[in-house]
C-alpha cells in the first residue's frame, strides 16, 4: 500500500506542476516543452528536490520518444515524401552533415577527442521540432516557404535519429562489435517480412473487429498493444524500438485507421514527451551555470551562432530571400529534444562523462530556452529593416481547399459524389467501420473516427478546410458538432443536414450557414410528380413546388421566436398554413392571368 | 422522301392557350413531326442538349412555334437555343444546321393593326421576329415563310379551326419536300 501512495504521490507532483507551468509558459510565448523542461528543474534535486530519482523516470518516458518516432511514421505516407523528397534529403542531409562537421570541428578545437567531439556534434546538430513548428504555427507561418524548408530539415532530422541511434554506439565499441552471423540476417529479414504482410492484410481486419465493437478504449488499448509490441518485436532483432514504431508508423499512414490512431496514440505521446522533457529538466546541472555562467552561455553562443550560419547558407540553396534566411537559421539554430536522447544514449555508453553530458544536456536546453526570444527580437528589430511584415503570403502552392464530409452514409454520399465529379477534394469522416470497408472498395478516402470530436476535425484539416457538411444521421450530434466548429474554427463555414423544420432554426442559430431537410427535397419531387398525375402541366406543377419551398421557408425563419413556447407554435403553425393556402391559390390566379390567350 | 419536321413548342401555359394548342393538336400526329413541347420536358429549364441536337441532326425543317411574350419567345426557347445552338454544332467550321429550313409559327394577342408604328405594340411584328431570323440565317439556315396568328383574343372558334387546317396543310406540303415558297 506504501508503494501505491507513494506512486500517486509522485504522479500528483509531477500532473501538479505540469499543470501550473505549461500553460503559463505557453502564455508567455515560450513553448510548452520549456515550461515541461523549467517544471522539471523546479521539483528535482535542482530546485526543491522534490523527486530524488530522475533515471527511472527518464528511462520510462523514454517510451515518449518512441511514440513520437510512431506518430511521425503516421505522417509520412509515400506519397508525401515524394512530393517533399528534394527539400528532405538535399537540405536535410546538408544541414545535418554540415553541422556535424562545423560542431565537430569545434569541439576538437576545444580540445576535446575525436569520439567526444563527434558525439557531442550529433547531438547538437539535430533542431528542435517542438520549438520550431510550434513558433511557426504560433506566427501563422505554416504554409510558407520557410515553414516548408524547416519542415524538410526536421523531418530529414527525425529520421536520422534513426541511423544516428544505431551508429552513435560504434564510436564507443571500436572494434569489438560482434561479428552478425546469416541466421541474425535472416532473423532480422524475417520479421521485416512478417510485419510488412501483417501490416497489409492483417491489420484492416482486426481493426475493423475492434471497431466493430464501439468500445473506444479497446481501440486504445490496441493502438498502444500494436506500437509497443512492434517496438518489442523490433528490439528482438537488435533494430531499435524507435525504428521499429516508426516502421509501424509508416505502414499505417495510408490506413483509413490513421486519424485514429494517430487521435488515440497522441495523449499518451505528449504525456510521456511531458514527462521526459520533465525528466531532462530535473537532470539538468544548473550548478554548472551557476559556476561558469560565461563560459557556458559562450559555447551557447558560439554553437548557435555556428549552426545559425550553416542553415542561413543553407537557405540560399533553397531559394530563401534574406529575411527569410534569417527567419530560417534562427528557427533551426537550437538544440533539440533528440540532443537529450542523444546525449542519454552516448553518456550510458561511457562516450562521455557525466559532467560533459550534463553540459550538452544544459546547452541544448538553454538553446530552446533562448530561441523564442530570438524570434521575437527577429520580429521587432531584424525584419522592420527588410521592410517585410512576417505574415506575408508566400508563392509555393498552398495546401488546397478541401471539403470536410462528416457522415458518408446515404445523405453524405450524394453531396460527395457531386464534389469528387468536379474534382474538388473531399476528405470524409464516418464511424462506422462497414461504411469505410465498402467505400474504401471504391477507392475512396474515409477515415474511420467520431466528427463529433474537435481533434479528429482538426487533423482532418478543419483550419485548411473551405467547407464542412454535416451529414450526420445523429441530429443532436450535427448540431452540437456545429456549435463546436464555430467556436474553434469560426472561418470554416458549415453546410448541415437537418431532420425537421425546428432543426433549421437551431442550426442556424449555432452557426451554420445553410441546411436543409433530410427528405424534403425528395418529398417536394413526389409532390410534384403527383401533381403531374392528377394532370397538372409539367411547368406549373414544379412550379407549385418552387412556390411552396419558398412560402415554407419563409414560415419557418418566421417560427424562429416561438421555438421556445409550443402553444404559440402551434398557433402560429395553424396561421402560416392558412396563409400558406391562401399565397398558393393567389398566386395561381396571378399565374392564370398572366398566361390568359394566345 | 419524306422531309422531317422538328416543332420546338414553346408554350409556359399549354392548357390556357386559345390558338397554340389547336394548332398543335393539328399537326401533331403527322407522321413525319416530331414535337418538342419544352415546358413540358424541361419543367426547370435543365434541358438536354444532346437529345435536342440529335433530333436537329435528323431533321430537314425545323419550326419554333410559340406565343409572343413581351415582344419576344417565352423564357424557355431563348434558353434552348442559348444552350442546343451551340459553336462547333450550328455555326462555325463544324456547322450541323446548314441548308436545313427554319419556320417560325407564331401568335400575338394583339391584332394586326397594333401590331405597327405607332400603334399600341410599337412595331410590326416582324421588326420582334429578327433575332430569330437572324439566328436562322446566322446558322446558315433557309428562311420559310412565317405562319402567324394574330389578334387571338377576339378569334371565334371557327376562326381557330381555320387556322388550325390552314398549318396542317402547310405542315403537309413541308414534309413532300414542296412548300409554298
Amino acid at each position: 500500500m506504501e508503494l501505491q501512495s507513494d506512486f500517486l504521490h509522485t504522479a500528483v507532483i509531477y500532473l501538479g506542476v505540469a499543470v501550473i507551468a505549461v500553460p503559463l509558459f505557453k502564455r508567455l510565448g515560450l513553448g510548452a516543452v520549456l515550461g515541461y523542461m523549467v517544471a522539471g528543474i523546479i521539483i528535482g534535486p535542482q530546485g526543491f528536490d522534490i523527486v530524488h530519482e530522475v533515471d527511472p523516470t527518464l528511462n520510462f518516458s523514454e517510451l515518449g520518444v518512441v511514440l513520437l518516432m510512431f506518430l511521425i511514421g503516421l505522417e509520412l505516407n509515400p506519397a508525401k515524401l515524394w512530393q517533399l523528397r528534394k527539400p528532405i534529403f538535399g537540405l536535410g542531409t546538408a544541414q545535418v552533415a554540415l553541422s556535424i562537421a562545423v560542431l565537430m570541428a569545434a569541439g576538437m578545437m576545444m580540445g576535446h577527442g575525436f569520439a567526444v567531439a563527434c558525439a557531442a556534434a550529433v547531438a547538437l546538430a539535430l533542431s528542435s521540432t517542438s520549438t520550431a513548428m510550434q513558433a511557426l504555427e504560433e506566427r501563422g507561418l505554416s504554409n510558407t516557404t520557410v515553414s516548408q524548408s524547416s519542415f524538410s530539415v526536421l523531418l530529414f532530422q527525425d529520421l536520422a535519429v534513426i541511423p544516428i541511434l544505431a551508429f552513435v554506439p560504434l564510436l564507443g565499441m571500436g572494434a569489438s562489435a560482434e561479428p552478425t552471423s546469416y541466421e541474425d540476417v535472416l532473423k532480422t529479414f524475417g520479421v521485416f517480412v512478417g510485419f510488412i504482410i501483417g501490416g497489409r492484410y492483417l491489420l484492416r481486419p482486426v481493426f475493423r473487429l475492434i471497431a466493430e465493437t464501439k468500445i473506444r478504449e479497446l481501440f486504445t488499448a490496441f493502438s498502444l498493444l500494436l506500437v509497443i509490441g512492434s517496438g518489442l518485436l523490433m528490439e528482438a532483432v537488435d533494430i531499435s524500438m524507435a525504428l521499429g514504431t516508426f516502421l509501424a508508423g509508416v505502414l499505417l499512414a495510408e490506413s483509413e485507421y490513421r486519424h485514429e490512431l494517430e487521435l488515440n496514440i497522441e495523449p499518451f505521446k505528449g504525456l510521456l514527451l511531458g514527462l521526459f522533457f520533465m525528466a531532462v529538466g530535473m537532470s539538468v546541472d544548473l550548478s554548472i551555470l551557476f559556476d561558469r555562467p560565461l563560459v557556458i552561455l559562450a559555447i551557447v553562443a558560439g554553437f548557435m551562432l555556428l549552426k545559425g550560419i550553416v542553415i542561413y547558407h543553407l537557405g540560399t540553396m533553397a531559394g530563401l530571400t534574406r529575411s527569410d534566411r534569417v527567419l530560417f537559421a534562427l528557427l533551426l539554430a537550437q538544440g533539440g529534444e533528440f540532443a537529450f536522447v542523444v546525449v542519454a544514449l552516448i553518456q550510458s555508453l561511457g562516450i562521455v562523462d557525466v559532467t560533459f553530458a550534463s553540459e550538452l544536456v544544459l546547452i541544448a536546453s538553454l538553446s530552446m530556452f533562448i530561441t523564442p526570444f530570438l524570434l521575437l527580437l527577429n520580429e521587432k528589430i531584424i525584419m522592420p529593416r527588410f521592410n517585410i511584415s512576417t505574415v506575408q503570403e508566400s508563392d509555393i502552392e498552398r495546401n488546397e481547399g478541401h471539403v470536410i464530409i462528416a457522415g458518408y452514409g446515404r445523405f453524405g454520399q450524394i453531396a460527395g459524389r457531386v464534389m469528387l465529379s468536379r474534382k474538388i477534394p473531399v476528405t470524409v469522416i464516418d464511424h462506422d467501420p462497414n461504411h469505410i470497408e465498402f467505400l474504401r472498395k471504391y477507392d475512396f478516402k474515409v477515415f474511420y473516427g467520431d466528427a463529433t470530436r474537435i481533434d479528429l476535425l482538426e487533423s482532418a484539416g478543419a483550419d485548411k478546410a473551405k467547407l464542412l457538411i454535416l451529414a450526420m444521421d445523429d441530429q443532436t450530434a450535427v448540431q452540437e458538432t456545429a456549435a463546436m466548429v464555430k467556436r474553434y474554427f469560426p472561418e470554416l463555414p458549415i453546410l448541415a443536414r437537418a431532420r425537421n423544420r425546428m432543426d433549421l432554426n437551431r442550426l442556424k442559430m449555432a452557426g451554420v450557414k445553410a441546411s436543409r431537410r433530410e427528405t424534403f427535397s425528395s418529398a417536394l419531387e413526389i409532390a410534384e410528380l403527383a401533381l403531374v398525375e392528377l394532370g397538372y402541366g409539367a411547368r406549373e406543377a414544379h412550379q407549385t413546388v418552387l412556390r411552396f419551398r419558398h412560402y415554407d421557408e419563409k414560415n419557418i425563419a418566421g417560427a424562429a421566436e416561438f421555438m421556445e413556447d409550443e402553444k404559440s407554435m402551434i398557433n402560429y403553425a395553424k396561421r402560416t398554413r392558412a396563409q400558406l393556402e391562401e399565397v398558393m391559390s393567389s398566386d395561381q390566379e396571378e399565374l392564370s392571368n398572366s398566361d390568359k390567350a394566345w | 422522301m419524306t422531309k422531317k419536321i422538328a416543332l420546338i413548342y414553346a408554350h409556359p401555359a399549354p392548357n390556357k392557350s386559345k390558338v397554340n394548342k389547336y394548332l398543335l393538336q393539328a399537326v401533331q400526329y403527322a407522321e413525319h413531326v416530331v414535337v418538342r413541347d419544352l415546358y413540358e420536358l424541361y419543367p426547370n429549364m435543365f434541358i438536354n442538349v444532346d437529345a435536342e441536337q440529335q433530333l436537329l441532326v435528323e431533321s430537314d425543317v425545323i419550326i419554333f412555334q410559340f406565343p409572343i411574350y413581351w415582344f419576344s419567345s417565352p423564357a424557355i426557347l431563348k434558353e434552348w437555343m442559348d444552350r442546343v445552338l451551340s459553336g462547333g454544332f450550328a455555326y462555325g467550321a463544324t456547322n450541323q444546321l446548314a441548308g436545313k429550313e427554319l419556320m417560325l409559327c407564331v401568335t400575338t394577342g394583339g391584332t394586326e393593326d397594333s401590331y405597327q408604328e405607332g400603334g399600341r405594340h410599337g412595331a410590326p411584328l416582324d421588326v420582334y421576329l429578327q433575332p430569330f431570323k437572324q439566328t436562322g440565317l446566322f446558322c446558315k439556315m433557309k428562311l420559310l415563310p412565317d405562319f402567324i396568328v394574330q389578334g387571338v383574343g377576339d378569334m371565334s372558334a371557327g376562326e381557330v379551326a381555320i387556322a388550325g387546317q390552314q398549318y396542317q396543310k402547310i405542315i403537309h406540303e413541308l414534309g413532300k419536300g414542296r412548300g409554298q415558297s
